[in-house]
């Protein structure tokens, strides 16, 4: 029998941050995939970041999570996202090398010290008295485990639609999970089943680029990872194109043969990532829709078809690929699918990530209604960090909202629950112009470093930056340039940035361009970043307002008897454990701020 | 628990269609069945028609419809009534009357939604907001914090916050999805932007007036010594004596009344020791006083005395009150009439009423003259700002003010943004807080996004 102190079920996105976490952090860890080979298979488009997606990517690296790292490496072309707008809200994302991702982690985690990889499919958990035990495999080995993460993904009672055809996988021809799923069900977790999809893979060679525009890379890439060191290069373009009426007119005479809408498809879908169908039905008065065609890797000529995800049958989305100009001749590899999921509707979690109902057992990444390899990577590294912590009995890890974008995230699920696929935006964020990626490292490194997570070197690479951003700012918000303080220059867009650097004396100049962006974000924002600081220590007060002991809270008028019952059996001592009460809503707790104050009056006279 | 049942008009005051008065606490419906007869069967939440009877004089005064919600399911959570009558303010004046009569008792501004507040009908948003209510739960004199005449208030409110919601969209759209290629005219933004601040102005602008209605007309008495302000005070106070309600927190060396007429409160301050030529220290000082009550009023009741020529003394009054909206009371028509009609147009503009204080002739006339010319003030769109709600406008006011000026120096989205959500919560510390995925939800029903 296997035994270990943290087991990880899932190598996706969300499993590898936490494996590595886990073992980094001293813990014996094993991470157990359905299939080695697919292990960190990017299993939709083959890119990495975006909006909100870098800045979590930056969270999870200065945490001292891999994500990062491994895009910088296997990336094929970097785009710095919303490069006219602030530095608050510029993001990095890269389109990666699938394959080569793929390989590399694998070869990376195998070199980890504490991490074993292995090979199975877990079908049952072996609970004790309310606490995880262990996992039971199809083949009925059994793992016995301190901690376990589940991270299935897709997954997770996977069904996959293609037209009026549907199966049981979690990708394309890899085996669902089915028995998990079920047990989990069993265990009484409330359930919920979402949907995504993705588009058809077309052979580079049959498509005619002359009818597409092209997307070139940065000239100068910024990499995703504080430590990524050297120059990053672009090694492919992407394509930009677009739909027309006779490709929407294939799509409306055959919306009848869609997974989606002849109503085989009970999950719910994102609505940030629609189907090819869902856009013309939503928003039938656009003339055209974006493709952008994005190379799946270097050794392959496979080109993802990003904007024509479809549930039609195989023969309707040839048909409207046809129509699509440069696409006359093209070849299709794979056609685009739906998949649906089972998840775990989130509201049943710790803050850790930890489930209410089970102790030691950990969710993480779509299992928790999420969508997207970044919010999947960073739940993974939390769970793991907080798995690790859990069985040493050491104090939880929970970033606020006003910490991290993990933070913002994690609260936002844990607490509202989930009724789409979630994905972060930056407008989530109370604090968007703190929560950015070019600070990442000064929020989080430190915590990073505690944990265990963050080498020396590493660290001394932080320090010396953070000093150097720290003297800098200070140094240049004293200045002047033409007799007018810098502070000045910022309102407008159009800054030359350089020139004002140019100020600082020579220890003190940015030497990355993360510093750079830091500079200029700091004086940019400075009046709203103090604002949004005053705001959120407000909120932190409010949230540690503590509850009297012996209040009564079934004197509470206006909130529902249940709420009430609830409030009296968990007893919280503070907002913030109230707010974490399942079901309790704004509503409801400011009658119960009212209330405390209310009560404290009483006993002062 | 809250035992008392309250009573208030519920829509605005003056004339119209109808007007609505509303009851609530436990009592609502046997009071309101005392003077409102139900014409056949009576069921809870629906309407029901039947007739005004004055209990008083045993007679029937208006018709109108009559709606019973039973606790919970009301406004304020309580057992509630609402007596819908036709607008004429005279009419709903006697219904609160007869009300009070029975056993209710006029309700504090905002009392209703204070009561749903309580009740748990409302949200509130914020601590702040809340922090408001706790206090004004104290009753030590800080005021409710919710306006009467809410309903309008809200309306427009939610109206800018939509406005504001709206360009929030585009631009979170713009900052969210870079790669969709929406594309926003900065023209277009300052646009929208300059609209809503004329309109948050305009609802600032409602605060002065808004005092007005809720507290009432301040109308200020104006005359030499013996001219016969305190008997007309006096007079103008006795006939209504049913509604008089004594001012709270009269300490100070003048009387101030409340009066209502035709459903509008006018409080009229009687400056005691006016003396346009003081004789000493305690006179000059009562003058100057006078002259700070004459800057504060609303309008100012000028006495003269028909039965002489106007002097220095009117005529030193006159300069006071110059600015302000005048109407002249010629009193002692029970005398030999001396003044001249051209005498008194030297005096300053404004309508003439003759009357006997003493004898208590043509108070009436004066009382309607009195309405037209004070209280047609208030514009019909107008809605009820108080202090909190004024702070916060102006908070609101001072970020989009500064949104424009970013938007024309072509700052960043990011802060424009950062700038609207400011405004926007200190509309919503007035109205309530959105849910936030209402932005997500605006950009993907407004946007097709998405690769």
């Amino acid at each position: 029998m296997i035994d270990v102190d943290v087991l990880v079920v899932g190598g996706g996105h969300a499993g590898i941050e936490a494996c590595y976490a886990s073992a980094k952090m001293g813990a014996s860890t094993m991470l157990l995939t359905i299939h080695l080979d697919t292990l960190a298979q990017m299993s939709c488009n083959p890119s990495i970041g975006g909006t909100a997606k870098g800045q979590l990517v930056r969270e999870i690296d200065a945490l001292g999570g891999i994500m990062g790292w491994m895009a910088d490496r296997c990336g094929i072309h970097f785009r710095l996202l919303n490069r006219k707008k602030g530095p608050a809200v510029q993001a990095p994302r890269a389109q990666e090398d699938k394959a080569l991702y793929r390989i590399e982690m694998k070869h990376y985690l195998e070199r980890v010290k504490n991490l074993i990889l292995y090979q199975g499919i877990a079908s049952r958990l072996i609970i004790k008295e309310g606490k995880i035990k262990g996992v039971e495999l199809m083949d009925g080995t059994r793992i016995k485990s301190k901690a376990v993460i589940l991270t299935p993904g897709t997954f997770l009672n996977g069904l996959i639609h293609i037209g009026t055809i549907n199966y049981p996988a979690g990708r394309a021809n890899e085996p669902a999970s089915i028995e998990l799923a079920e047990n989990l069900r069993n265990l009484g977790f409330k359930m919920g089943r979402l949907k995504t999809g993705t588009p058809m893979r077309i052979h580079g060679d049959s498509i005619n680029y002359s009818n597409f525009q092209v997307q070139e890379g940065d000239d100068e890439p910024i990499p995703f990872s504080f430590r990524t060191k050297g120059k990053l290069n672009n090694r492919i373009v992407c394509h930009l194109g677009y739909t027309n009426e006779k490709v929407h007119k294939i799509i409306r005479e055959n919306l009848h043969r869609s997974a989606l809408y002849s109503g085989r498809i009970k999950g719910i879908g994102p609505r940030y990532c629609p189907s090819i169908e869902d856009k013309i039905v939503k928003f039938p008065h656009h003339q055209r829709h974006h493709i952008f065609l994005e190379p799946e890797g270097l050794d392959t000529k496979e080109i993802y078809a990003n904007g024509l995800s479809s549930s039609l049958p195989y023969e309707v989305q040839e048909a409207f690929m046809r129509e699509i100009p440069g696409l006359e001749n093209a070849v299709m590899m794979r056609p685009g699918y739906a998949i649906e999921y089972d998840f775990v509707q989130p509201i049943q979690l710790k803050k850790t990530l930890e489930t209410k109902k089970i102790e030691n057992l950990f969710l993480a990444g779509q299992i928790n209604g999420t969508s997207g390899y970044e919010e999947a990577g960073a739940q993974g590294i939390i769970a793991g960090i907080n798995a690790v912590l859990k069985i040493n009995s050491r104090p939880p890890f929970v970033l606020r909202r006003d910490e991290a974008y993990i933070g913002v995230m994690i609260d936002d699920i844990v607490t509202q629950g989930v009724d789409e696929p979630y994905r972060l935006f930056t407008s989530r964020a109370e604090y968007r112009l703190y929560l950015r990626s070019d600070n990442a490292d000064l929020r989080l490194t430190p915590f990073g470093k505690e944990l265990g997570l963050i080498d020396e070197e590493t660290y001394e690479d932080f320090l010396r930056s953070k000093e150097r951003k720290e003297r800098g700012r200070k140094y240049i918000s004293f200045q002047k340039k033409k007799g007018k303080p810098i502070q000045s220059l910022f309102s407008s867009r159009n800054i030359d940035l350089d020139e004002i650097l140019d100020l600082l004396p020579e220890d003190l100049r940015p030497v990355t361009n993360n510093e750079k962006m830091f500079l200029e974000a700091e004086l940019r924002y400075r009046g709203y970043l103090e604002r949004e600081k005053r705001a959120a220590e407000r909120l932190s007060k409010e949230e540690s307002l503590n509850i009297p002991e012996g209040m009564d809270f079934l004197s509470i008028e206006g909130i529902s008897k249940e709420l009430k019952e609830k409030l009296k059996k968990y007893a919280p001592s503070t907002i913030s454990e109230a707010r974490k009460i399942s079901g309790m809503t704004p509503a409801a707790l400011s009658l119960l701020i009212v209330k405390i104050k209310e009560w404290k009056d009483l006993e002062k006279s | 628990m809250i035992e008392n049942t309250i009573v208030a008009p519920s829509t605005p005051l003056g004339k119209g269609a109808i007007s609505m008065v509303r009851l609530s606490g436990r009592d609502s419906l046997k009071i309101a069945l005392k003077f409102f007869k139900p014409k056949g069967k009576f069921i809870p939440r629906k309407a029901a028609y039947g007739k005004l009877y004055d209990f008083e004089d045993n007679k029937f005064f208006d018709d109108g419809i009559m709606i019973y919600y039973k606790a919970p399911s009301s406004y304020s959570g309580e057992d509630m009534v609402e007596i819908t009558c036709h607008g004429n303010p005279i009419i709903v004046w006697r219904i609160i009357e007869l009300a009070l009569k029975s056993g209710a008792r006029q309700a504090k501004p905002g009392e209703f939604s204070y009561r749903a507040f309580l009740n748990g009908k409302m949200d509130l948003p914020g601590a702040e907001a809340i922090e408001d209510l706790v206090e004004a739960q104290s009753y030590d004199g800080v005021k409710l914090s919710f306006s009467q005449l809410e309903g309008g208030l809200s309306k427009r409110i939610w109206k800018l916050r939509k406005e504001l919601l709206e360009l929030i969209i585009v631009l979170e759209t713009e900052i969210e999805f870079p790669d969709d290629g929406i594309g926003i005219e900065r023209k277009d933004v300052l646009i929208s932007l300059r609209k809503v601040k004329e309109e948050i102005k305009e609802l600032i602008s409602f605060f002065g007036s808004g005092k007005q209605i809720l507290e009432g007309i301040k109308l200020v008495l104006v005359g030499k010594p013996n001219v016969g302000k305190s008997s007309l005070f006096n007079a103008l106070l006795e006939e209504e004596r049913a509604i008089v309600t004594e001012f709270p927190g009269t300490t100070r060396d003048f009387l101030r009344e409340r009066i209502i007429y035709r459903g509008v409160p006018f409080i009229i301050i009687d400056t005691a020791g006016m003396n346009p030529n003081p004789t000493d220290m305690i006179e000059r000082e009562g003058m100057k006083r006078a002259e700070i009550l004459i800057n504060e009023a609303d309008g100012i009741l000028f006495l003269l005395d028909l039965s002489c020529q106007i002097d220095e003394g009117d005529q030193k009054l006159a300069k006071l009150t110059v600015n302000k909206k005048t109407l002249f009371v010629l009193n002692k028509s029970d005398l030999p009439e001396v003044l001249r009609e051209s005498e008194i147009k030297k005096l300053g503009e404004g309508k003439r009423v003759k009357i006997s204080a003493k004898k208590k002739e043509n108070l009436e006339s004066l009382r309607k003259e009195m309405w037209k010319t004070f209280s047609k003030e208030i514009p019909q769109e107008m809605v009820y700002i108080n202090s909190r709600q004024k702070a916060n406008l102006e908070k609101s006011l001072v970020s989009i003010e500064r949104a424009i000026s970013l938007a024309e120096s072509e700052t960043p989205e990011e802060i424009i943004s950062e700038e609207l959500r400011t405004a926007i919560s200190a509309l919503e510390e007035i109205i309530g807080k959105v849910k936030t995925d209402e932005v997500l939800k605006g950009i993907f029903s407004k946007f097709c996004i998405g690769k």
